[in-house]
């Protein structure tokens, strides 16, 4: 009988360490691990805001979308890099946070205006141009 | 030729307002809210606003994306996102403002001016009229402004389950600070 109440105890503890984990340490989605619901030029995506921003935001809102487009801006702001394609206000821009920043930061550093790009993260929506963070650069 | 005066008259009258018409712009604005309750304080960031402000009008706008926003703890923001704002039905929050008391500011003058903002605030689908004030420093052709406001989760119809009532507050205090560029097309 003690065995069993000792089971039940330890079973109940194992769990409650695990919610424990779950509410407070459920880590962030880690973008290098989440596969791209979507591959497209940034060009293209920015056009499909642009033209029909409800049918835009039901297909890409919240999803991982990988760009692909040339850099018009790359800039260092905090410990993020900020790359925009196509044009600063009118194109996709896509913020590198630093947790992903930190692993990249050779790559990041040496990004040019100019140079062509693949970029994956998460789309938030469209303001003036489309809005993607979580963002680490595709390398080959 | 009075014609001709005319139309001379009337490319220069433009031209002087097309001049004096500046535009500034952030897309890197940022929004800082916090929720201060009994069991803990939860804080939100987002550091891609965008706002334009337009030196002749007094017109400050902001649009905020709610998915930019960022917490320490990823199931909160899942929470935020799914079951407070709903961000896949109401992906935005914007202000749309004017300052009202244009005349005591001088965007050509380094100086630090008190900004007195009226507009409409959309958060969660609802809009409401507020006012506020916001701190201006002017300084070589940069202007950055911060402001702060606190709003009432009830007034744009944002619920919070009773099961966590007491971990997140009814008012929310919200920090704005940006840095605003002349925009040149």
């Amino acid at each position: 009988m003690k065995k069993i109440i000792l089971g039940f105890l330890a079973i109940a503890l194992v769990g409650g360490i695990g919610v424990y984990f779950y509410v407070f340490h459920k880590e962030h989605k880690n973008t290098f691990d989440l596969k791209a619901a979507y591959q497209i030029e940034a060009s293209v995506l920015f056009s499909e805001f642009e033209q029909d921003e409800d049918q835009a935001n039901t297909k890409y809102l919240g999803k991982i979308v990988q760009v692909d487009g040339q850099i018009v801006t790359v800039k260092e702001i905090g410990n993020n890099y900020e790359i925009s394609l196509v044009d600063e206000l009118f194109g996709v821009t896509c913020l590198v946070d630093s947790i992903y920043a930190v692993q990249q930061k050779q790559s990041l550093e040496r990004l040019k205006v100019g140079d062509k790009v693949s970029i994956k993260g998460q789309c938030n929506g469209f303001l003036t141009g489309v809005s993607l963070d979580r963002c680490i650069l595709v390398e080959k | 030729m009075k014609k001709y005066l005319i139309l001379i008259g009337l490319v220069a009258f433009f031209s002087v307002n097309a001049l004096a018409q500046d535009i500034f712009f952030t897309k890197n604005g940022s929004v800082d809210f916090t929720s201060k309750a009994s069991v803990e304080n939860i804080e939100g960031k987002n550091t891609q606003v965008v706002s334009f402000l337009k030196t002749e009008t007094g017109d400050l706008n902001f649009g905020v994306l709610v998915k930019a926003f960022k917490f320490e703890n990823a199931l909160m923001e899942e929470h935020f996102n799914e079951n407070y704002l709903e961000s896949d039905k109401f992906p935005k929050a914007k202000f749309k403002s004017k300052i009202t008391n244009l005349d005591e500011i001088d965007f050509d003058k380094s100086g630090t001016y008190t900004a007195k903002l009226t507009g409409k605030l959309t958060i969660h689908g609802v809009t409401k009229e507020i006012s506020t004030t916001a701190q201006l420093k002017v300084k070589n052709k940069k202007i950055t402004a911060s402001s702060d406001i606190i709003i009432k989760l009830e007034d744009y119809d944002i619920d919070i389950p009773s099961i966590v009532k007491d971990k997140i507050a009814k008012e929310i205090s919200i920090k704005i600070d940006m840095n605003y560029e002349l925009y040149k097309k």
